[in-house]
């Protein structure tokens, strides 16, 4: 019997490696194919689950509205744990088996190894990663950040620190805290640059590892600088690690996030070390009152109202409705130069709200220069203005 | 007439093929393998090409873990010295391919010799955990030594050229890791008919008695220990070859345990449960994601669902075999040839 059993297993076994190797890239007609990249099990799944699930509702959304130019939206999804290398592979897929018209992007690691191949395949990317080492044209044709990106955040966080410090006595000081990876290092080096040529003391970096589980060594020796900002850039789920950390050991300086680090799940996160920490943030938040929210929630009740979602399931959205718009405008037989050229005529294109307008233009792939800056109060996120940075042509592509 | 195995000498007894049958089997194998990147896809040539790393990584693990006896999870480490080493020494030195994954693969067996050092005073859990040092040891100096392996920013590698033509794509280098497949295999599976490789067993099977029997434990554990991280470094610089950046995070912990996984999958102590360990624990993943994929269109959540259940059905999978199969799936594929050899009249 259990020869039987074996022989079963070998014969399916093979069988399915067969099936695997003979089945064709399928090439049908009137579908527009666009490659989904998400990490829905490593370091940065807290936004990979939200930003999927984003993706695939706008998606089925536009699809059941007629998709665009009457062809279907097909989604062509890779999970890839944050490693580059499988980035890499599954990007080769997208490109060359699924033969996909733009890649929905993630990470900044990633996005950035990938760069050369994206210039040479002329495949539009939008990305999740808001490196500022994919803004400029010149260098990275095909790559355009989904938000404001993060040179700019940190010119925000330096000028914020400038216009409210009011002790003339001394020049204020900031630390920087970030992640180990090319992520987190993504706009220090501007950052330095940025708070050398404005004034302020940069008296501090701490680099934290990607997975976080203790934050105290790296703060004692910020403690002993005594910044009276830090701005901290890595993710939601770790950034509460250094707050409570922060909290415990009784550190005075005041906290700005990056907008992945900080949503409407910190205050949840990091309950009393949460308390007057600031953040930047691109996106409106679940269920905020911007003019495309309720279309959204109306979606999202109807297909799986039982669960909510935080702010990275707006960017899913986000950066659906930009693709669809580029798609729109590429015509009938889009290529990827033709929705790169899309892409580069938006302007003040309206995204639901979700966001300040986007503009693209063929010298500067930043897509806004506004965010809003918020605050945690009462164990809430609380808007507290809009904040906005010049579009200095000098920080493009740094 | 003869049934079953009669063997009058020790050549007929160290024989690989008993029969013509599996030799053609291997050439038409080898034959097909050659016309694969002619119909499939980049996706599956992809999973081949991780398949034929996975496999040389595997066999240097036996040697070591399942023929020699001696506990590593320091595989992650040297897999990470092979693929810098290699690209490091294309990129700075400017070697050619050829010269450098041999190169590169001789660095990482000097890595093995001195991180197999303890292996001399210490056995079982304290040995994994001594390769455990050293998988730390290495992760830590590939982060920290910016300068010549860009940390965690990632190192990029320029393809493989021969005669001229870029090895670039999945379906050249293809050829590239099956080359080296076929070899690796070979050397291993003779090891073991040699006096070295009769000489690891012995020490797996008790080190003292093969000791007072003349084998040399000095010689011949840092000698397996040479030998796996040889192996270890040649998949390493195939590694460098297909991915074509480097990073840190891509040899973590659980690469070793993967590694491990494989070869107790697949089988401990046997060449052919390498290839079937590093086959299945490839294609697992693999498989799972595919049924998402197709899933997602009854059930949308299915695709995130099904990404999180990898390490469970791995669980699972190393639980039952040594449970219900300790020698693995080569042990099945033994069980299965052997029906097939006496159908229809099995005793």
């Amino acid at each position: 019997m259990s020869h039987t059993r074996d022989l079963l297993v070998r014969f399916l076994l093979i069988g399915l490696f067969i099936v695997g190797l003979g089945v064709p890239p399928s090439a049908a007609q009137g579908v527009i194919k666009i490659g989904n990249l998400v990490d829905l099990t490593g370091p940065t799944s807290d936004q990979g689950k939200d930003i999927a699930q984003g993706r695939i509702d706008a998606v089925t959304y536009f699809n059941e509205r007629g998709g665009i130019n009457g062809k279907k939206i097909e989604l062509v999804s890779v999970e890839y744990g944050f490693q580059p290398p499988r980035a890499v592979a599954a990007y080769k897929r997208f490109v060359e088996d699924d033969k996909v018209l733009l890649v929905l992007g993630y990470g900044t690691p990633d996005t950035e190894a990938l760069r050369p191949y994206i210039t040479k395949d002329k495949i539009p990317y939008l990305s999740g990663s808001y490196s500022g080492h994919l803004t400029d044209p010149r260098q990275t044709p095909y790559n355009f950040p989904g938000g404001i990106d993060y040179t700019s955040q940190i010119r925000i966080f330096l000028n914020y620190v400038k216009e409210s410090w009011t002790d003339t006595s001394r020049k204020p000081r900031v630390a920087f805290i970030y992640a180990d990876n090319a992520y987190g290092r993504a706009p220090i080096e501007a950052g330095r640059l940025y708070a050398k040529e404005i004034g302020i003391d940069l008296v501090d970096e701490e680099i934290i590892p990607t997975v976080l589980t203790d934050a105290t060594s790296q703060l004692l020796t910020m403690k002993k600088k005594d910044p009276d900002y830090a701005y901290i850039n890595t993710n939601t789920q770790w950034v509460p690690v250094v707050l409570k950390d922060s909290y415990k050991l009784g550190l005075k300086t005041k906290y700005v996030v990056n907008n992945y680090g900080i949503d409407e799940r910190t205050p949840k996160l990091a309950a009393e070390a949460a308390e007057g920490v600031m953040g930047i943030q691109d996106v409106a938040y679940w269920g905020e009152n911007v003019p495309g929210m309720k279309t959204l929630m109306d979606f999202h009740a109807k297909h799986h109202g039982g669960d909510t979602h935080a702010s990275p399931y707006m960017r899913g959205w986000l950066w659906v409705i930009v693709s669809v718009e580029a798609f729109k405008r590429a015509g009938d037989n889009p290529t990827g130069e033709s929705i790169k050229k899309a892409l580069e005529s938006l302007k003040d294109f309206d995204t639901w709200g979700i966001t300040p307008p986007f503009t693209y233009t063929n010298e500067d792939h930043r897509p806004t220069n506004r965010a809003r800056l918020v605050m945690v109060k009462g164990g809430k996120i609380v808007q507290m203005k809009e904040v906005s940075v010049e579009r200095d042509m000098k920080w493009i592509g740094k | 007439m003869q049934c079953g195995g009669f063997r009058t000498s020790y050549a007929s007894d160290e024989r690989i093929f008993d029969t013509a049958l599996p030799i053609v089997g291997v050439v038409a194998l080898i034959g097909v393998l050659a016309l694969v990147p002619q119909f499939a896809t980049t996706y599956w040539l992809d999973v081949l090409n991780r398949i034929g790393i996975a496999i040389i990584g595997a066999l240097g693990l036996n040697i070591l873990v399942g023929y020699t006896g001696q506990i590593s999870i320091g595989h992650a480490a040297f897999l990470a010295v092979g693929a810098y080493a290699t690209a490091i020494l294309e990129i700075n030195a400017g070697l050619p391919f050829y010269l450098a994954i041999p190169l590169g693969a001789l660095i990482t067996s000097g890595f093995g010799l001195v991180f197999g050092i303890p292996s001399l005073r210490l056995r079982g859990l304290y040995l994994a955990i001594a390769t455990l040092a050293a998988h730390f040891i290495t992760t830590y100096g590939i982060v920290h030594w910016e300068s010549l392996t860009k940390g965690v920013l990632g190192m990029m590698v320029p393809p493989a050229t021969v005669f001229g033509i870029p090895l670039d794509s999945d379906a050249r280098v293809f050829y590239l890791i099956f080359a080296l497949v076929i070899p690796a295999t070979f050397f291993a599976k003779n090891l073991f008919r040699t006096r070295v490789g009769r000489a690891f067993i012995a020490i797996r099977d008790r080190d003292v008695a093969a000791g007072v029997m003349g084998v040399s434990l000095y010689h011949y554990k840092l000698l397996a220990f040479v030998l796996s991280s040889f192996y270890a470094g040649v998949a390493g610089g195939l590694m460098a070859h297909h991915s074509r950046i480097l990073f840190p995070d891509s040899f973590t912990l659980l690469v070793a345990i993967d590694y491990l996984a494989m070869i107790i999958i697949g089988g401990l102590g046997s060449i052919l449960g390498a290839i079937f360990g590093a086959i299945f624990m490839t294609l697992l993943p693999e498989v799972l994601k595919l049924g998402a994929t197709s899933l997602t269109g009854v059930y949308p959540n299915a695709f995130g669902l099904i990404a999180s259940t990898r390490d469970i059905v791995f669980g699972l999978a190393v639980i039952l075999f040594l449970m219900y199969e300790p020698q693995g799936l080569s042990r099945i594929w033994l069980r299965v040839r052997s029906y097939w050899k006496l159908w229809p009249y099995a005793y």
